[in-house]
């Protein structure tokens, strides 16, 4: 115990009893439309996680990390429906070469500056979005596409230990656990600790030693490697895929609400991914037609986009430490 | 610095929550929309079970119109049993998932149910109980869908859902609603996977019958060689597109496919694209506001093509909006009967929809659909006990269904087992007549798709 | 080699109306150093005004003035209220702000007009002229004209008028220009409502020559960006050759049935690759993020 709470905290590991009190009790207490919705969300926590990972810790802007989930969600349909793939197998492949082709993007991306980064990241979500079109999602078809337009539909089946929806959000969470440790351990090593330089200054980092190329291809792959994650995830627990949720205004919008939230923290991942699903979600079950919702959606992006420079979860962090201290004043 | 942080959670709070919970609270939902205040609804529903709030069935916007229902009793419209007595049992619930808020809003159908539903209920209900009909909205998006179904079948314990319509819906919950054992009857089918799933059953014939339709009637005028021109969707424009080539070869017409972008910024390309073949005829299956888009391109062109559309052309605000210069020039399949037809079943359609349909509510044929989907389902409530109606009965009773009759559609309508449903495989063509009104070219016919050989035999 | 003859005409009016659209991203990033992914919805919404307007029986021209007055509202009244707060924060950040911008007019646009099928008509449709056995509309040749000349004529603004100079200066550093005495708020303003009627001006032709949809005008930023990137979000003149570029070379991959469908990433991977090729030489940035 001691030496888990020298590697990762206190706070990491109240955060890790909270996962686990969410993954018991929101099946027992939430009908099954939350359950979906918050399923959903611990997916959209891992591209959130990409985008934060690389905003946060080397201010890159990524505007492609959903376009990374269909990839990753293909793959999984390719080799899931084709050659009947376990699911942990399934992530793995598909982490992998998410992660290859988040590399290859930023090998030569690097070379840069932020804002076109940023929009040539744009141009890749794009492509990807023709390309998702163009291509279909394989349904059991031959060939390297896997798709066909006639004969029986096949999809992923979700794996025997998590059939229900109730076991598949529990395992759902238990994997994004298992990545967010995985990053905040990253973040700790030598690796993580330069990326902080390189952010700082490429000069700097440079002249100490640090290999600035390699330190942001690794943070590229890692990033679009959770998103694989989240693409093979997504597709074992629908079955089948359709491009229109990878559109490119999906990766805009994430990029934004991790802004919002909060790029440094998985609190803030978390929140990012809570406002892209479960807030709409939400309002619809309260009842609000569909597109004043995007409008007010609109409107608290760029609200808080001016109101919360830090992210929404540095200023609850905030509040929590201030009304700590208040309580510790206080006989 | 803390008390401006302070301040700041408070604002950005007070827009993301608070915002929307005042809007949420006001109930929102101004224009008719399909998307469904269940919380309401159901609190309503639990918290006074008055004979007044029986009536209080379908969605928030359809309120004047249910009151109406409530108090009033009936008016013209005569719904199934027809007693003029507002139902006050306990609610039947029915849910439909449709595309709302996206690309294009495909609400239109589930209005059109809605209507019929509250017409059901200020007559009698099934059997005295009303239906309480709710509807959500996938946002085009298959994991929303999927949402959505999943809160319908086992959160509101639905015992069947009627006028779904949706770009993504059957191919994200065809496997969810035959593992439990929740019949569909859609409003208006678009992709494969709305034909090809054992507990879905479209009332209408979806794009690829619509287009091979059309393709047919042009084959009658002369076609001899023919661009097909669809979006790249997936399971749909190749789908669609396919099915034409595999008729013209069945046929003797040479067809040639074009896929263009969902959003139809490349028609200029793909039209000239389609005019390098040199065909002499070009079928465009989109939505409206595709066929309109490529049309344009074809008008600026003024190729010595003739061009023909599906169902989806077939609006009141179509001609307008389309110009003078395809008037006498266009010809359409269309699904269902013609929007003035003046059979028993369109006449009451127009009737139920003045009545009871929402202010906004189009008049369209996919609102046709969806009135249909919810007579069909109606007649196959009322066949039930009223006290046993449960999930099982009602899917056992919607597969069931054979041989629905009605003026909306040109043959009989039945769901039925297996794994492809397609009952409605008989259309008529319209024309964009000189006068800018569409007029009925062609009656009922058998559209030939080879697909079809299962159902038709 | 099948016939590109058509292919390079209809190109080249596919490409002027990117081009065109991407002079409004490059004009607003010059001045303000803001890349405006709303700039398709701003000009949307002013084209779907002038529709209702026109269906109301308003004359034309009155409604075309209409559609620029409000998109240039819309653009001023962000520039000033969201735009000027958050001047000291990264560009991939403004970025994302207009997508809110996005967000609230496309909301608004599905809620106040629906998918209705309608078209938007400009009278220079009923005249044109025939090259390569395409038909070229009057309303095309008018765009690729207005492109190069509101390429001309903001270049010259830029580089001749102290206003031209005092708004370069504020892209370049806002802080230093106010410290020297520009009036950073007012040019701000000024730089979006020049963004915003040029928006506005696109949106109607735009709506013309392919959709009058608020998601098809939204998106269109996507290759606009594409077209501005080729000018390295700076020369406006490369602006429209690039979009004109783009539109022949995306239209020239379907003449080949094989990669008709993937077509569209063409152009894209080709400005990739050529952004690339163009920073091949790698600076490092020494000075420390926070200006130490």
């Amino acid at each position: 115990m001691t030496r888990l709470r020298s590697l990762f905290g206190t706070s990491t590991i109240a955060a890790i009893a909270i996962a686990f009190v969410v993954a018991l009790v929101v099946p027992m207490v939430l009908g099954s439309g939350w359950v979906a919705t918050l399923t959903s969300c611990a997916l959209y926590t891992l591209p959130a996680a990409g985008v934060g990972l690389l905003y946060g810790e080397l201010r890159l802007a990524s505007l492609t990390q959903i376009a990374f989930v269909g990839l990753g969600g293909w793959i999984a349909l390719r080799f899931g429906i084709g050659f009947g793939w376990p699911l942990p197998v399934l992530v793995v492949v598909s982490a992998a070469v998410t992660a290859l082709f988040g590399a290859a993007l930023a090998l030569p991306a690097l070379r840069l500056r932020d804002l076109y980064l940023a929009l040539v990241t744009l141009l890749v979500a794009a492509s990807a979005d023709v390309a998702f079109n163009a291509a279909g999602f394989p349904n059991g078809g031959s060939g390297f596409l896997g798709y066909q337009a006639f004969g029986d539909l096949q999809r992923l089946r979700r794996p025997a230990i998590a059939t229900t929806d109730d076991g598949y959000f529990r395992l759902t969470v238990a994997v994004l656990v298992a990545v967010l440790l995985g990053l905040v351990w990253i973040r700790r090593t030598s690796l993580g600790r330069s990326w902080a330089l390189i952010a700082q200054s490429e000069g700097a980092a440079a002249s100490s030693g640090i290999r600035v190329t390699r330190g942001k291809v690794v943070a590229f792959a890692i990033a679009t490697g959770t998103s694989g994650i989240a693409g093979a995830l997504m597709a074992a627990n629908l079955g089948q895929l359709a491009p229109s949720t990878f559109h490119v205004s999906n990766s805009l919008l994430l990029f934004a609400l991790v802004v919002i939230a909060g790029s440094r923290s998985p609190a803030g991942w978390v929140i990012a991914a809570l406002l892209y699903r479960a807030v709409p979600y939400f309002l619809s079950e309260r009842g609000l037609n569909g597109h004043l919702a995007t409008m007010l959606f609109g409107l608290a992006v760029m609200h808080n986009l001016i109101s919360a420079p830090a992210g929404l979860a540095d200023q609850l962090a905030g509040v929590t430490a201030k009304l700590r201290t208040r309580r510790a004043v206080a006989p | 610095m803390t008390n401006t942080r302070g301040r700041g959670v408070r604002r950005a709070a007070a827009l993301v929550l608070g915002a929307a919970l005042v809007v949420a609270s006001c109930g929102g939902d101004d224009d008719g929309d399909a998307a469904d205040d269940t919380a309401d609804t159901a609190a309503a529903a639990t918290a006074a079970p008055t004979p007044t709030d029986a009536g209080d069935t379908a969605d928030e916007g359809g309120g004047t119109a249910t009151t109406a229902g409530g108090t009033a009793a009936g008016g013209d419209a005569v719904c199934g049993l027809g007693t003029g007595e507002a139902a006050t049992g306990d609610p039947i619930k029915i849910g439909a998932v449709v595309g709302k808020t996206g690309p294009a809003d495909f609400s239109s159908a589930s209005l059109g149910a809605a209507a019929y539903f509250d017409c059901v209920n200020a007559n009698g209900g099934i059997n005295g109980r009303p239906i309480e009909y709710l509807v959500e909205d996938d946002g085009w998006d298959p994991e929303k869908a999927a949402t959505v179904a999943k809160k319908l079948v086992e959160d509101e314990e639905v015992v069947g859902m009627v006028g779904s319509t949706s770009f993504v819906e059957c191919a994200a919950n065809a496997q969810y609603y035959a593992d439990n054992g929740v019949a569909v009857i859609a409003g208006v089918g678009v992709p494969r996977e709305c034909f090809f799933s054992s507990n879905i059953a479209p009332v209408n014939q979806g794009p690829r019958l619509s287009g091979i339709g059309a393709a047919e009637y042009a084959r009658e005028q002369g076609a001899k060689k023919m661009a097909c021109i669809a979006n790249v969707i997936p399971n749909f424009g190749g789908w669609v597109c396919q099915g034409l080539e595999a008729w013209g070869e069945a046929n003797g017409v040479e067809v040639t496919s074009f896929n263009g972008q969902p959003d139809g910024s490349d028609a200029e390309t793909i039209v000239q694209q389609a005019l390098a073949i040199e065909p002499d005829s070009i079928t465009v299956v989109e939505a409206g506001p595709g066929v309109i888009g490529y049309l344009k391109v074809g008008e600026q062109q003024d190729a010595d093509v003739n061009w023909y559309a599906p169902t989806s052309a077939y609006d009141v605000a179509f001609p307008a909006a389309v110009g003078d210069y395809w008037f006498g020039n266009l010809q359409a399949e269309i699904e269902f009967n013609m929007l003035d037809s003046t059979g028993p079943h369109n006449t009451l359609w127009q009737q139920v929809i003045d009545e009871f349909g929402d202010a906004s509510a189009p008049r369209d044929s996919f609102s046709q659909g969806g009135f249909l989907s919810a007579m069909i389902a109606v007649d196959a409530l009322l066949g039930l006990d009223p006290a046993s109606i449960d999930r099982a009965s009602v899917t056992e009773a919607f597969i069931g269904v054979d041989s629905f009759e009605s003026d909306l559609v040109c043959g009989p309508w039945s769901f039925g087992e297996g794994e492809h449903h397609n009952a409605n495989h008989a259309g008529r063509i319209v024309e964009l007549a000189a006068d800018g009104s569409w007029k009925l070219l062609k009656d009922c016919f058998e559209v030939p798709d080879p697909e079809l050989a299962d159902i038709v035999g | 080699m099948p016939d590109l003859g058509p292919f390079i005409v209809s190109g080249v009016a596919v490409g002027s109306v990117y081009g065109l659209a991407g002079l409004g991203v490059v004009m607003l990033y010059r001045t303000t150093a803001v890349v405006n992914f709303a700039a398709g919805s701003i000009g949307a919404v002013g084209a779907l005004t002038a529709w209702e307007l026109e269906q109301n029986g308003l004359a034309d021209p009155l409604t075309w003035l209409a559609a620029l007055v409000v998109s240039t509202a819309i653009s001023t009244l962000y520039g000033v209220l969201i735009a000027g707060r958050l001047t000291d924060r990264d560009q991939a950040v403004k970025a994302s702000a207009t997508l809110g911008l996005t967000l609230l007019l496309m909301g608004f646009s599905y809620w106040r007009w629906s998918d209705t099928a309608r078209t938007l008509r400009l009278p220079l449709d009923d005249h044109g002229f025939t090259m390569f056995g395409v038909r070229i509309i009057a309303t095309k040749v008018f765009a690729l004209g207005l492109a190069v000349a509101v390429a001309w004529i903001t270049h010259a603004m830029l580089h001749r008028t102290d206003t031209g100079l005092a708004m370069r200066a504020m892209a370049d550093d806002r802080s230093l220009s106010g410290v020297l005495g520009i009036d950073v708020r007012r040019h701000g303003a000024l730089a979006w409502s020049m963004s915003g009627l040029v928006g506005g001006v696109t949106g109607l032709l735009l709506a013309d020559l392919i959709r009058l949809d608020v998601a098809t005008l939204t998106f269109l930023v996507v290759p606009a960006t594409a077209a501005a990137l080729i000018a390295q979000l700076r020369s406006l003149p490369l602006t429209v050759i690039g979009g004109i570029g783009l539109g022949v070379v995306e239209s020239c991959g379907a003449a080949w049935k094989s990669v008709s469908d993937y077509r569209q990433i063409i152009p894209y991977a080709a400005v990739i690759v050529m952004l690339l090729w163009s920073h091949r030489s790698r600076t490092i940035p020494i000075v420390m993020r926070d200006g130490r």
